[in-house]
């Protein structure tokens, strides 16, 4: 894969595209700092930090069986670097979040007795209160029923709405289309960064038959 | 029913049984607690695994004719133990590396010890000490019951402290790392601390009960409960209880010290099923 | 969690408290028509320098030559104190009991409980006893085990008490033509073993059965010296065969 040069501004809906194994999960891992970058660097502008986005990752079948409640997966999120304790001020921002998505409800409910869809929400809860103002969220449709699908894209396209900088990883490309404001598609060949309407032209190219340029 | 109570009260007066049931309690506290990390992170073949090491090691130091082992066996446990804590998460060969490992350091120490007898000691029954632990509950001295309640209360208070951290690792360690926390440096924190406890309850209680210390009571609560807080509390409740239990039932009616708080762990995991099947936090 | 590490410090502080109550276990008053150590010396006893003239000197001669370890006792029992010796008026006990498994000589009397004989096996026999300090004859394996350990190592605390043990016999046939005869209590896994020696009081003729017997055995605990050797010993006037 060669190299990426994109920029993501305050309040962008942004959708990374590619196919498996393009390097969208190394992009991801590298923006969050989980692993060093293999070349380049990532800048960060005012008032964000490297630990201030809120991730969404992909769960992992231990968690879906995992004895914990709602608030306390939701309070995890409120967890900083060096903090160990949460304070009453994080806790009603965490609160204030599950309201938002809904999963108020479920506050002292079970994580694990919790359908798929809401399981996302509770996590979705999670990232928000980690996030300063940006999201990162890996395939949050994955394995859901479309209504739920949708409801989740509703959900993250309300938030992207009140102010919410968002960077999706997705394989669907129509809602990318839909929502998003910018692609980022990488694959072996050069990566694209441009506006949606850029890219539909450059889809459209390709499915005519036509070869994309760089 | 109630000479027994009266029998209770006469071996109370002697020290070694008040020993027994203070360091059984404590050991089986500590255990239980990283027993829930270590069961949620899918890593409870660590503790037999590691346990057996701690046998090798301690074969190697006696063969060595080192006056206090744990010089050895902490060492070279804490090494295998961060070793392998972060070797899980890389490759899916650690279960394999554990098994071959935890057998391997068995045969070695049995081997040295046979090849190389400590001094006027008896080579069977030291095994069977560190191994099943039935004459060491027995037979602790006031430094080592001072050992077990200060490695107890580190443990306890590491947990309280780290509560959040440890939870947010053990749930998802990807999204911890994401807001900063040093996973690598908690992980290897954790393999320390589990080391240790094994290490000294090995000569405490032994090594087969130490690893079913660290995975029995965990299982149990998570069987009925369904909040990490709930699961933790429950645990170490469960396991105190059990020990005790199992220390009591030991001195009645003479039989082995450890087997019997396995047998008890066994029986409040029974227990927690059924009550489990029909009752289940939401 | 303020409230979790307020318990937590309670916890620790009262485990503490019970660790640092008296080791000794209670038992009932032995009724021995003569004095045990205990009730002798209420005193510690501490390690003070022998300055014994006179007939002190003749029995420090003799045991020089063989271990050269040299015992005092206190003035009323055995040696008279020279004139102007410190020890003339007060009495004093010398008796140092050595770390078991340190490999110097054991400056102790012969016997703990007698400190005034001759020679470790020159206990005379005891009258019968009509309560028992520790019965340990149908307890269960691990209290057993425990307990023997807890006699074994802590001696000091036993010195003088009725036990009342039931084990097999093993005897163990020296290189000097003597044989020992000893109690064993295993474990329950019957890997370890404990054993006590079992020393029959002066002119007591016992009938002791085949190694491996199962046998009870009711009798003084005593901590002995053997020419330098420390050993705890189980003065019994005779034995009962379990049948088996």
């Amino acid at each position: 894969m060669s190299s990426i040069n994109a920029k993501v501004q305050k309040g962008d809906y942004l959708c990374v595209l590619g196919e498996n194994g393009s390097g969208k999960t190394t992009l991801m891992k590298t923006v969050l700092g989980l692993i060093p970058p293999i070349g380049g660097e990532i800048v960060f502008g005012e008032g964000l930090e490297q630990f201030g986005i809120g991730y969404l990752p992909q769960q992992s079948a231990v968690q879906r069986n995992f004895p914990a409640t709602v608030k306390e997966v939701v309070y995890s999120g409120c967890l900083r670097k060096g903090k160990m304790f949460l304070s009453k001020s994080q806790k009603a921002e965490a609160l204030k979040n599950m309201r938002l998505l809904g999963v108020d409800k479920m506050l002292n409910k079970s994580y694990r007795n919790l359908s798929g869809g809401q399981q996302q929400r509770v996590l979705l809860a999670r990232a928000l209160c980690a996030a300063d103002n940006i999201l990162l969220l890996d395939e949050p449709a994955a394995g859901l029923d479309p209504a739920i699908m949708e409801e989740m894209y509703k959900l993250i396209e309300s938030l992207n709405k009140s102010g919410m900088t968002i960077m999706m990883i997705t394989h669907d490309v129509n809602a990318a289309l839909r929502y998003a404001n910018k692609i980022l598609h990488i694959s072996k060949k050069p990566a694209f960064f441009e506006s949606v309407d850029n890219y539909k032209n450059k889809v459209l190219e390709l499915a005519k038959g036509g070869v994309v340029n760089e | 029913m109630n000479d027994m109570f009266q029998t209770l009260q006469y071996y109370f007066t002697f020290p070694f049984v008040r020993y027994a049931l203070i360091v059984g309690v404590l050991v089986s506290l500590s255990a239980s607690l990283l027993g829930v990390v270590l069961v949620l992170k899918r890593l409870s073949f660590l503790g037999d695994g590691l346990s057996h090491v701690a046998f090798g090691a301690m074969a190697i130091a006696t063969v060595m004719g080192l006056s206090n082992n744990l010089a050895l066996v902490l060492p070279i446990t804490t090494v295998f133990s961060i070793m392998l804590m972060h070797r899980h998460r890389k490759q899916l060969q650690g279960d394999a590396l554990i098994a071959m490992l935890s057998v391997s350091a068995l045969a070695i120490g049995y081997i040295l010890f046979n090849r190389f007898p400590p001094k006027g000691g008896n080579v069977s029954g030291d095994v069977c000490t560190t191994l099943f632990g039935s004459t060491s509950i027995l037979t602790l001295s006031r430094q080592e019951v001072s050992i077990s309640i200060i490695l107890s209360a580190v443990v306890v208070l590491v947990f309280i402290l780290f509560y959040n951290i440890i939870f947010n690792i053990t749930f998802d360690e990807e999204f911890a790392a994401s807001q900063g926390i040093n996973t690598k440096m908690y992980n290897t924190f954790m393999a320390v601390v589990i080391a240790a406890v094994i290490s000294l309850a090995m000569n405490l209680v032994g090594s087969l009960l130490i690893s079913a210390l660290l995975v029995f009571p965990a299982v149990s609560a998570m069987r009925v409960f369904s909040s990490f807080k709930k699961v933790v509390v429950a645990s170490a409740i469960l396991s105190v209880i059990c020990s005790f239990s199992g220390i009591i039932f030991s001195i009645l009616f003479g039989t082995p010290v450890g087997a019997t708080i396995v047998a008890a762990d066994l029986i409040g995991f029974l227990i927690m099923s059924v009550i489990g099947a029909f009752y289940k936090t939401k | 969690m303020k409230k979790t590490l307020f318990l937590t410090v309670i916890i620790s502080a009262l485990l503490l408290s019970a660790c640092s109550k008296n080791d000794k276990a209670s038992s009932t008053s032995s009724a021995l028509p003569f004095a045990t150590l205990n009730e002798q010396y209420t005193e510690a006893p501490t390690v003070q320098p022998t300055n014994f003239i006179g007939e002190t000197e003749a029995f420090e001669k003799e045991t020089k030559d063989e271990q050269g370890f040299s015992t005092s006792f206190s003035e009323d029992i055995v040696v008279q104190a020279a004139e102007g010796s410190p020890f003339q008026e007060s009495g004093t006990v010398t008796a140092t009991t050595a770390n078991p498994f340190f490999e110097e000589a054991y400056k102790g009397p012969p016997s703990a409980i007698m400190p005034n004989i001759k020679h470790f096996s020159d206990f005379p026999p005891f009258p019968e006893l009509q309560l028992i300090d520790y019965d340990f004859s149908r307890q269960s394996v691990t209290m057993v085990y425990g307990f023997m350990y807890d006699v074994l190592t802590n001696a000091e605390n036993y010195v003088g008490k009725s036990l009342k043990l039931t084990g097999s016999y093993m005897p163990y046939n020296a290189e000097d033509g003597n044989t020992y005869h000893f109690l064993l209590v295993y474990d329950d896994a019957a890997c370890c073993e404990l054993a006590i020696e079992l020393l029959p009081t002066k002119g007591s003729d016992i009938a002791f059965p085949k190694s491996g017997d199962i046998m009870q055995a009711e009798g003084l605990v005593d901590i002995c010296n053997d020419a330098g050797t420390r050993f705890v010993a189980l003065r019994i006037n005779d034995i009962t065969l379990m049948g088996l």
